[in-house]
């Protein structure tokens, strides 16, 4: 399906300080992406933020189906091309208040932290519930090549597709 | 299908003319205090089985045609002290005084014996939730009403629907009756108890201990009877409106999920027939944020149904049909679902009385169950479109012969169950099941009742299963009683069980149904000591041990291929005590407490076991107005989860703290016949946003009115 791999530009959020003049001098005109990826049981989903694209050859983030050692069943998983980008996360802010990347020093670059049941996982399973639930967590990736920092939140996960929406958030 | 020929040939071929004493009983009740007549009190003829209510002022007229000159009539309103009075075939006018009450505690109950009975003489221990008490409970529907009790916990099952541990027990080992019949159509192998408005019915028995020896399968532990409305000879007109908002912080602001309830009774009679009229629909905004659901609204809408007609006092023949729609919503930026389901159920009976106090009832009933699941996504894909339907079609006759106070009965039971899917194997399944059940109950000297019973089931699957029970009932002194019984109870398996084939569609695995599992056994006993005092206080304390042989359980056949087995034995045991106290006029108290201990085979406690819960509660009666608190607390308990490793629940790593639930409740009289309720459900808050309960403090108003 066409429609699976597009990418959907729901929104265009542009925030504008509207009174406050110290508000005009941080906030700056950020565009939000949503994408929804294609169903992890049918195909692996590359994806490319500095391209906004889908791209299998060139990406920073895949979503795939993760074999759980020894357990005889997959699980979901979001992992980052560790050779092109580090990390960081954000437990405090919500996605729309963040306006400005963290410090350098918090990227990393422990990435088994976003697998399944890793710390910062993005994609973990309810035992009492049945249900694949997303991080409340807005996580960072730094692009070793271009520099650019993304800011990213994974909205929903519904059987096997998963929304999610970043933002280029820029070192000025 | 046979059964209505049959059925018809039964009815007429019993109709006679016997030679009966004809007399009119005429009277007026009276509130012992005040000397006003007291409208809709209950007068009944437990020997003939027919009754009427008193007018507005508290006149009735009721005609008797019995074999004997005397009868006895049992005089029952809320509010009031029952009253037994035996009156002889001379026409004459009664006035009757009624003592003001504050709970009800010898109510007739039919369940543990499928025979009217006043509770205190039924030698099976019985609980009655009064219509009193689900008026004073303001809850809404079956599920919540039951959990308000200490020892039913309610939980969210992983599919939805609800789940009611009750003495520590899964609900699927407790067999649910509407009016006596099961309830046809159950998701994951539950009766949705939160599809039955408490608009709908007077009031709830429960029958403790293994029961299987008088209903077969699911009654290993005990049966839930929901009695609903009876038609009595009143008319009535009434509607009445409920707005409910849950918060889900400490915010006020935050009240904006909740629902809208209505709910419209018509009753008309003439002197033969009775009909009623009984709508309810409730729509409801859900909090998908909090509760682990799928839907955004949902939409019950249900009608009671009921005709009664009586030829004389020896034929009445009574029709009923309950129906019941609902609709869920929900929409996601990724998934888009909508369920429907539909539940109808007929019930035609026909009761005659003979000469020498022999009664034969009949009843057929049709029930059928529809639920359909879809998920689409928001761009049109279809992701899932499950159609799963049930019919049942039931008969049962039923002699009942009473001799003083011995009491003999036996009967016969047909049902055909049709279940149809396109996750069933073959698309479609069907089960026989013809059962045979006999139940003697003697009473000797000095107070000792025995009732000695057994039923033998048939099935077209698999072999037959023999279900005895005795049970004793001592009376020692007028205020204390002793009951102890021992049965055994049996489950067959669920067509889930047996015969779905389902893919879970997250860790790729595949459940296949076992038509070869056989059913589940029990052997229970009980032992009861209750110290009562009419209409001034009640203690029970009961003791309970069930032990489950062939429990059916999850298992994996291969990697990613799970099935079902006969495999584990388990033990559940408990202490229950339950109280009430009526202190000081209009001040009544009420409590409960439960210590449960259930063991798997290898003596380990099993996961979701609440060790100990309890409930303290207090009724204040002021004129016609009442206020209810009852606090809700359950110990700290290891609650369940799912390994996906082996496909079966297993005990979570983690406790749960001691929860407190408070429901705090005030009834008004505002005039005439307005009354208004304001209550405050979960007042102090206490969620859990993993293992419930999801939805915090609700606040709920309800305005009715009788015209």
């Amino acid at each position: 399906m066409k429609n699976k791999h597009t990418i959907i530009l729901i929104n265009f959020l542009f925030f504008f300080g509207c009174e406050d003049k110290i508000e005009e001098e941080t906030e700056e005109e950020i565009i939000t992406i949503d994408v929804i990826t294609s169903n992890v049981n049918q195909e692996i989903f590359y994806y490319n933020f500095t391209n906004d694209s889908i791209d299998s050859t060139n990406w920073q983030i895949m979503y795939h189906n993760l074999e759980i050692q020894g357990s005889g069943y997959s699980m979901p998983n979001f992992s980052f091309d560790s050779s092109k980008v580090s990390f960081a996360v954000d437990s405090i802010n919500n996605f729309e208040d963040i306006f400005e990347p963290p410090s350098i020093s918090m990227f990393q670059n422990t990435f088994y932290d976003l697998a399944y049941l890793g710390k910062y996982a993005v994609l973990s399973y309810d035992m009492s519930i049945h249900k694949v639930l997303t991080s409340e967590l807005v996580y960072f990736i730094y692009d070793l090549e271009t520099k650019q920092v993304f800011k990213i939140f994974f909205n929903e996960y519904s059987s096997g597709v998963v929304l999610f929406k970043y933002a280029d958030l820029n070192y000025d | 299908m046979k059964f209505p020929n049959f059925f018809w040939v039964i009815i007429f071929t019993n109709i006679s003319l016997f030679s009966m004493n004809n007399f009119n009983v005429e009277g007026r009740i009276v509130d012992s205090k005040t000397k006003e007549g007291i409208e809709n009190v209950n007068v009944f003829v437990e020997d003939l089985g027919v009754g009427t209510a008193s007018s507005l002022d508290g006149y009735f007229n009721i005609k008797i045609d019995s074999f004997t000159s005397q009868v006895t009539l049992f005089i029952n309103h809320i509010g009031f002290k029952p009253k037994k009075i035996i009156v002889s075939n001379i026409n004459k006018e009664l006035l009757i005084e009624l003592d003001e009450s504050f709970f009800e505690m010898d109510e007739l109950v039919i369940t543990g014996t499928k025979t009217s009975k006043i509770r205190e003489n039924v030698p099976i221990s019985t609980q009655i939730i009064t219509n009193q008490e689900i008026l004073n409970s303001g809850e809404s529907n079956i599920a919540e009403l039951l959990s308000s009790f200490s020892g039913v916990n309610l939980q969210t099952s992983v599919d939805g629907g609800s789940i009611l541990n009750i003495m520590g027990m899964d609900s699927r080992y407790i067999l649910i009756l509407l009016d006596g019949q099961p309830i046809t159509g159950k998701f994951n192998n539950r009766v949705s108890l939160d599809q039955i408005s408490t608009k709908l019915i007077d009031k709830i028995e429960i029958s403790k201990g293994p029961s299987s020896s008088l209903y077969g399968t699911e009654a290993m532990s005990g049966v839930i009877n929901i009695i609903s409305n009876k038609n009595l000879n009143e008319d009535l007109i009434s509607a009445s409106v409920r707005f409910s908002d849950s918060e889900k912080n400490l915010n006020f602001s935050d009240l904006v999920k909740g629902s809208f309830f209505r709910n419209f009774v018509l009753k008309k009679n003439t002197s033969k027939l009775s009909s009623s009229i009984n709508l309810n629909s409730d729509k409801i905004e859900t909090d998908k944020t909090i509760q682990q659901i799928d839907a955004d609204n949902i939409l019950k809408n249900s009608g009671l149904f009921k005709l009664d007609y009586r030829f004389n006092n020896k034929h009445s023949i009574s029709f009923s049909s309950n129906i019941f729609h609902q609709t869920e919503n929900g929409e996601s930026s990724l998934m888009n679902t909508k369920t429907n389901i539909f539940r109808n159920l007929f019930n035609l009976k026909h009761n005659f009385y003979t000469k020498n106090n022999w009664s034969i009832d009949q009843i057929i009933q049709k029930q059928s169950y529809e639920r359909n699941y879809m998920q689409n996504r928001p761009w049109g894909d279809q992701v899932k479109n499950d159609l799963t339907s049930e019919e049942n079609l039931e008969y049962e006759i039923k002699f009942t012969k009473k001799s003083k106070l011995n009491i003999i009965n036996f009967g016969l039971e047909s049902s055909k169950s049709i279940y149809q899917s396109d996750r069933v194997q073959n698309d479609i399944q069907s089960v026989l099941n013809n059962s045979f059940f006999s139940q003697y109950e003697y009473h000797y000297e000095n107070g000792l009742s025995v009732i000695y019973g057994a039923r033998i089931d048939f099935f077209s699957e698999y072999q037959e299963v023999f279900s005895p029970r005795i049970g004793i009932l001592y009376s020692i002194k007028s205020n204390w009683k002793i009951r102890t019984s021992w049965g055994r109870g049996f489950r067959s398996p669920s067509f889930m069980e047996r015969f779905i084939d389902w893919d879970h569609i997250q860790f790729g695995y595949k459940v296949l149904g076992n038509p070869n599992l056989k059913p589940e056994s029990s052997i229970g006993y009980s032992f009861e000591i209750e110290n009562y005092k009419l209409s001034k206080y009640q203690t029970t304390i009961r003791l309970y041990h069930t032990g489950f042989d062939n429990l059916i359980e999850d298992y994996a056949i291969s990697p990613g291929i799970l099935s079902y087995r006969n495999v584990v034995n388990a033990t559940y045991s408990g202490i229950e005590i339950n109280g009430k106290w009526n202190t000081y006029k209009s001040l009544l108290f009420f409590w409960g407490l439960n210590f449960v201990n259930n063991r798997d085979e290898e003596k380990k406690i099993i996961p979701n076991t609440q060790p100990v819960s309890g409930n303290l509660g207090i009724v204040f009666n002021y004129k016609k107005n009442s206020l209810r608190l009852n606090l809700k607390w359950v110990g700290k308990y290891y609650p369940q989860d799912y390994d996906p490793l082996v496909g079966i629940y297993i005990k979570s790593k983690n406790s749960l703290p001691n929860q407190y639930l408070i429901n705090i409740n005030q009834n008004f009289l505002l005039f005439n016949n307005i009354k208004l309720i304001l209550g405050i459900k979960n007042s102090l808050n206490y969620t859990n946003r993993r293992y419930g309960p999801f939805v915090g403090r609700v606040f709920f108003a309800e305005i009715s009115n009788n015209f």
